[in-house]
């Protein structure tokens, strides 16, 4: 049997190492384990090491059986910036579309249905770029994955958001022998 | 109420919803215990391309069983035994199978091709990839309370009550399985 020839005193530490990753240790299983892990070196590598394998069986397991893989801290937060990206968007178009269009300086009337979010014959849909209404387009950049692109519409409160989503490329294995 | 008693009852109601033929509570039955029962095929067959059949087979079976089953507290061990035998079964069958040369079977690193599943995506990396393989080859005896604590994360002691083992021996069987991956993977890392 393979723990029959296991030394004895390595086995011990083996166990600790096992009951403190899988949250089994008590407290005072977690204070000896300070004690040896201070004294050996080897102790505290090979709980370093376990930890780092475990997280990544748990992974591997996840994966080929189909389930979503948690994500890591960084992708946590890129993934909530998101979301509060497209909220922010999301209520700033909101506020831009219930945005009274103010009368022109003229005494013109406004036109009617002049919202990017009107009627396919809505005079607002109509842009040019060559109007002096036109304001080169601001963009905001965000450490995430997607950009905002707001562009001022020809009415007054009026903006166009545009979602850009980037195209992120990272390193997925390291290949040998090609 | 305690919550152990509290539990009890809801299983004990889930159990009977499913017996009268409430299709809300055997889809709560399977949304609950269908993960983990997965994971029971995996760890006895260490073969992740027999899961979905052997899970099928044994849902068929617990609604086929279901009446036999006497105490619903016992459900996690009533089920366990169900889907352990089910898995048994198919890979000794999947065995003679082969011995006799009647199937051409894909062996398991095979669904790496699959690149539009997220097995496929994720397998592709070279160090999970290795990782899956040394727990595949594992003796299941090792594999079943590694991957019930890995992938459902369960404690000692719901492994030791599933299993019908000591805890002694669950802690015994991860440490061991912890130190035959290491010595597996020693050269491959």
């Amino acid at each position: 049997m393979a723990g029959a020839s296991m030394d004895d005193r390595e086995f011990q530490i083996e166990r600790l190492i096992s009951r403190m990753l899988d949250d089994e240790a008590t407290v005072s299983e977690r204070r000896e384990f300070d004690v040896v892990a201070r004294s050996d070196p080897r102790a505290a590598a090979l709980f370093e090491e376990s930890r780092s394998l475990d997280r990544e069986f748990g992974v591997a397991l996840r994966a080929a059986m189909g389930r979503s893989v948690p994500l890591r801290r960084a992708q946590r937060w890129r993934a909530a910036l998101r979301v509060i990206g497209v909220a922010a968007a999301a209520c700033l178009a909101l506020f831009a579309w219930k945005q009274p269009a103010r009368p022109p300086s003229d005494g013109r009337q406004p036109q009617a249905a002049s919202s990017w979010f009107g009627p396919d014959d809505a005079q607002a849909d109509r842009f040019d770029p060559r109007s002096r209404l036109y304001d080169a387009p601001i963009e905001q950049r965000r450490k995430v994955d997607s950009e905002w692109i707001v562009i001022p519409a020809e009415n007054p409160g009026e903006f166009m958001v545009i979602s850009v989503d980037r195209i992120k490329t990272r390193a997925s294995a390291k290949q040998r022998g090609f | 109420m305690t919550s152990v008693a509290a539990q009890a009852d809801l299983l004990k109601e889930l159990i009977v919803g499913v017996r009268e033929g409430d299709r809300l509570s055997a889809e709560r039955l399977v949304r609950e215990h269908d993960p983990w029962v997965r994971s029971v095929i995996f760890g006895v067959t260490g073969r992740v391309d027999l899961v979905d059949d052997i899970a099928q087979q044994v849902w068929t079976q617990v609604w086929e069983r279901l009446n036999t089953l006497e105490d619903p507290s016992r459900l996690r061990s009533w089920l366990y035994s169900v889907a352990r035998n089910a898995a048994i079964d198919m890979s000794m069958a999947r065995r003679r199978q082969q011995r006799v040369g009647e199937l051409v079977e894909e062996p398991p690193d095979d669904r790496r091709g699959d690149h539009s599943s997220p097995v496929g995506r994720v397998l592709r990396d070279e160090l999970h990839a290795t990782l899956f393989r040394a727990v595949e080859a594992l003796p299941a005896i090792y594999r079943e309370p590694f991957v019930l604590r890995h992938l459902e994360g369960w404690t000692y002691a719901e492994i030791s009550e599933v299993l019908g083992m000591p805890l002694e021996s669950v802690e015994t069987r991860l440490v061991r399985a912890r130190r035959l991956l290491r010595e597996s993977l020693q050269d491959k890392l």
